[in-house]
């Protein structure tokens, strides 16, 4: 049995929702599956939820960063969603800036972000 | 005022799966939130955890993370003021963090976060603390408890821990998923595991059938070095090895072909295999042009396939020619048996139908049995030279007592019979009675010699009858008279045994007795004292003792006193004379008669005993004992019968027919076989007396011719006295043979008893 995150497609957008603390390999997983759904799809959009993490740290961070390079390349933008400030002062505070990656307060304004791009 | 800081434990997390890193961060966030963090200190130091714990996971392949509350030594003079932290360890065994300084300061780029984690780190707790060195790392990060929260107490952080165990259950799908994960990576660790044991079993067992075959050729090369050990006759030995090689290497036949040592000739000497008709019909013989350096005398050869090899090889092998000629033969395998010198002593042979059939294994063995054969040849080689020099001194001795008998043949009859004669003047017969004397002695040396001679040979056959001991110690005292006379000897005798008879040979029994007492009275100065006495103080044995007041023999020398050519010591020899073998042969014929003798000595000068037990038997009445002593009553022959004397040594035929003819017999003579013949076939004889060796045939071939046509008893005389020289003569048509010297007297006995 493989554990995955769920990456659900809402139009040109793929939509996901992180609701666990992802181990490692769980993280490197949905970056697969992102990248080969945005391939197949042809989705210009990709909004990644993480408004339940209440920890990212330098990995999770990095492989946020490399879902949207990589998506980038695929001709995709990526969202990043509905940040907690905890986490968002623990990034600034650890030195990750999350270079590249747009972020929206919330789903709402990350489909509009989206839209607008 | 102040002490050591107070350190409670509140939980530990083991890091080994990657669930288990993710598992310390939320306990981390957990501990975070129960101590009364705010919300952004949780995050930090649980992400401050996460970086350092997936360093220890990443690095050092895992590691331990311990929570722990550490309050500080009194600072405060409210104690619920006192400073509290939260403490988190992170221990690995790995190889240590090598470039810390850099890490520190952002230098290094990490290939897998973005290298801020350590340095990170320091930013999100108050103090982190690094301890690392090849052995491992130590990381102890402490983040101060916000100033308003209030002392925990041990009961409260216990109640802590307890809360946070009770809430792992909160997620039960995931921790189900995780554990089914886990469990679904172990079984395939463990899967791969089974693969790594299934290759080690099946290597372990290929090892194991390798050892088991090793131990199965050693075994084998034991064993038939152990034939080979008990095997000294060359022919037997070649043969066991070409029967255990040719079975080992499966073979169709073997063979062993034996250089001759001194000659360019080799001999099939053994064979072995299914085709034994046909291994039969090879040649025995075969000459050096039969062998090549590339086939048999050189180096080990296998051919695999005899058709795939060129045509040229066939025909520059003679010996495979030879044998592809008569035995339906694919591969062969010869191997050289070559001695530590390099000399070739010969080659092993191996031949069968099925190509490719010799293995390397068969090729070890084989090398190695020949090598074990070579020490076994050469040991057998050696053991037939000995047995050769052995038989050459066995025959130099029956030689030598016949050449020295001869001449005391008509010497011993001429003077037995004018001391015999009553004629003769008192002064002379008292000298002719020291030459008989002296001349019998020297015939019971030659005779000892012969003894012992068919003693070590085995060839003595002994007669039981009743022989009256009593008897036959007057007997050798009486032929030992005259010594004791002119040696002025004291004889004791006390003859006190009651039970007399035993059973035996009674010439070989006085031989032996005549022995000790010869001995006795020549060691015995002159007036010294002999003494003899018998008993049965054993219920069974007849014990007869014989001391004397002799020279007596030297503590060191009583032990060997009975062994062959052993006089005591050299002196001894030099002043009595003798071979040293009259002991020998006396407890060699007591103990072929059931008995022991022994020897006991004060020392030298202090006179000998020697004590002979012997069996007794109870006597049935009739029986007779006393014929045994050899004394009988003189025959007169009851007529004139003519006698055929036949010897090539003209004194003793010509002695021996005048002291035959005075005693009434008509005596022709010849002295070769052919002037023999002649005789006997132109006129009748009652009896034929013939020496063995003469000039022209010998004395079998002359009987030979006689039994054709007659069966005249006929006494063969000969020097050789061995039991096969009589059955040699017996089976050629004598009717008794004699050996010399013989006294007249026992030849008259011989011819009356024919004749009757």
């Amino acid at each position: 049995m493989q554990e995955r995150i769920p990456i659900l497609q809402m139009g040109r957008v793929l939509l996901v929702t992180i609701q666990v603390d992802m181990h490692d390999r769980l993280a490197l997983q949905l970056q697969d599956d992102l990248t080969n759904k945005i391939s197949e799809s042809g989705a210009k959009g990709v909004l990644i939820d993480i408004s339940s993490l209440e920890m990212v740290d330098s990995f999770i961070g990095r492989v946020l960063a490399n879902i949207s390079s990589m998506a980038s390349v695929l001709d995709a933008k990526t969202v990043v969603v509905g940040m907690q400030p905890a986490v968002a002062i623990t990034l600034v505070e650890l030195g990750l800036s999350l270079n590249g990656v747009l972020t929206a307060l919330n789903v709402m304004k990350g489909m509009k972000l989206l839209e607008r791009e | 005022m102040s002490s050591a800081p107070e350190t409670l434990q509140l939980l530990a997390v083991e890091l080994r799966t990657e669930h288990d890193l993710v598992l310390c961060r939320q306990r981390a966030r957990q501990l975070g939130e129960a101590l009364g963090f705010d919300r952004q200190a949780q995050t930090a130091i649980a992400t401050a955890v996460s970086e350092i714990a997936r360093n220890a996971y990443d690095y050092a392949g895992g590691g331990r993370i311990e929570f722990k509350v550490q309050t500080a030594a009194h600072v405060s003079r409210n104690p619920h003021r006192a400073l509290q932290s939260l403490v988190v360890v992170v221990k690995d065994k790995g190889k240590g963090i090598p470039n810390l300084q850099k890490v520190l300061t952002g230098e290094v780029v990490s290939t897998t976060g973005l290298g801020l984690g350590i340095p990170g780190s320091q930013r999100l707790m108050n103090e982190v603390e690094f301890d690392t060195s090849v052995r491992g790392t130590t990381v102890t990060m402490r983040k101060h408890l916000p100033p308003l929260a209030a002392r925990h107490t041990g009961i409260q952080l216990q109640a802590i821990v307890d809360n946070i165990g009770s809430q792992r259950s909160s997620s039960t799908l995931e921790e189900i998923q995780w554990q089914n994960q886990e469990l679904m990576r172990i079984m395939a660790n463990m899967e791969d595991q089974q693969k790594a044991i299934t290759r080690a079993n099946k290597e372990l067992e290929e090892t194991n059938t390798g050892v088991l075959a090793l131990y199965d050729e050693l075994e084998t090369l034991h064993r038939v070095g152990l034939l080979l050990a008990t095997k000294v006759e060359l022919k037997d030995l070649i043969q066991a090895v070409v029967d255990a090689t040719t079975e080992l290497t499966m073979a169709d036949f073997g063979l062993f072909i034996l250089k001759e040592q001194d000659a360019p000739a080799w001999t099939l000497i053994a064979k072995a295999g299914k085709r034994s008709s046909v291994l039969h019909q090879l040649p025995s013989k075969y000459d050096d042009d039969h062998f090549t350096t590339q086939f048999g005398e050189g180096e080990l050869l296998k051919v695999e396939d005899l058709h795939s090899m060129p045509s040229e090889f066939v025909k520059g092998n003679p010996l495979i020619l030879a044998l592809t000629g008569m035995l339906p033969v694919k591969a062969f395998l010869a191997v050289p048996v070559i001695d530590g010198q390099g000399q070739f002593l010969g080659t092993l042979v191996f031949g069968s139908e099925r190509a490719s059939i010799f293995t390397e294994r068969s090729e070890r063995i084989v090398s190695s049995i020949a090598v074990q054969a070579v020490v076994a040849i050469e040991k057998a080689r050696l053991f037939d030279s000995v047995k050769a020099a052995s038989e050459a001194k066995d025959r130099f001795l029956a030689m030598l007592s016949h050449e020295l008998r001869t001449p005391l043949n008509p010497v011993l009859a001429i003077v037995s019979s004018l001391y015999d004669d009553s004629t003769l003047p008192a002064a002379y017969r008292e000298d002719i009675a020291t030459v008989l004397r002296n001349v019998q002695l020297e015939a019971r040396i030659i005779d000892d010699l012969l003894d012992f001679q068919r003693l070590i040979n085995g060839k003595l056959d002994l007669r039981a009858e009743p022989v009256n001991l009593h008897d036959m110690i007057h007997n050798v005292l009486e032929i030992c008279q005259l010594d004791i006379v002119q040696n002025k000897h004291h004889l004791s005798l006390h003859l006190n045994a009651t039970q007399v008879t035993v059973s035996g040979d009674s010439a070989r029994l006085q031989q032996a007795l005549w022995n000790i007492f010869k001995n006795a009275i020549k060691f015995t100065p002159p007036g010294g004292t002999i003494s003899v006495s018998t008993s049965n103080r054993d219920q069974n044995r007849l014990a007869i003792v014989i001391s004397d007041s002799g020279r007596g023999i030297a503590a060191e020398a009583l032990p060997g006193i009975f062994d062959a050519f052993e006089q005591g010591d050299r002196n001894v020899n030099a002043e009595f004379g003798g071979l040293g073998l009259g002991l020998a042969i006396t407890r060699t014929f007591v103990e072929k008669h059931g008995g022991s003798v022994q020897a006991s000595s004060g020392g030298l000068d202090q006179g000998a005993t020697i004590t002979v037990e012997l069996p007794w038997i109870a006597l049935e009445a009739g029986d007779s004992a006393g014929e045994a002593t050899g004394r009988s009553a003189e025959k007169i022959p009851s007529h004139a019968a003519a006698l055929l004397l036949v010897d090539d040594h003209v004194d003793t035929l010509t002695t021996l027919a005048r002291l035959l003819r005075k005693r009434g017999y008509k005596v022709a003579t010849a002295s070769t076989c052919g002037a023999a013949l002649e005789l006997a076939t132109t006129q009748p004889f009652d009896i034929v007396v013939s020496d063995l060796g003469l000039p022209d045939r010998s004395g079998m071939e002359l009987i030979e011719e006689i039994r054709k046509t007659s069966d005249v008893p006929a006494i063969a005389l000969s020097g050789y006295g061995m039991e096969s020289d009589v059955a040699d003569s017996l089976k050629a048509g004598f009717t008794t043979h004699l050996t010399k010297p013989v006294r007249i007297e026992m030849l008259h006995q011989t011819i009356e008893r024919l004749l009757t």
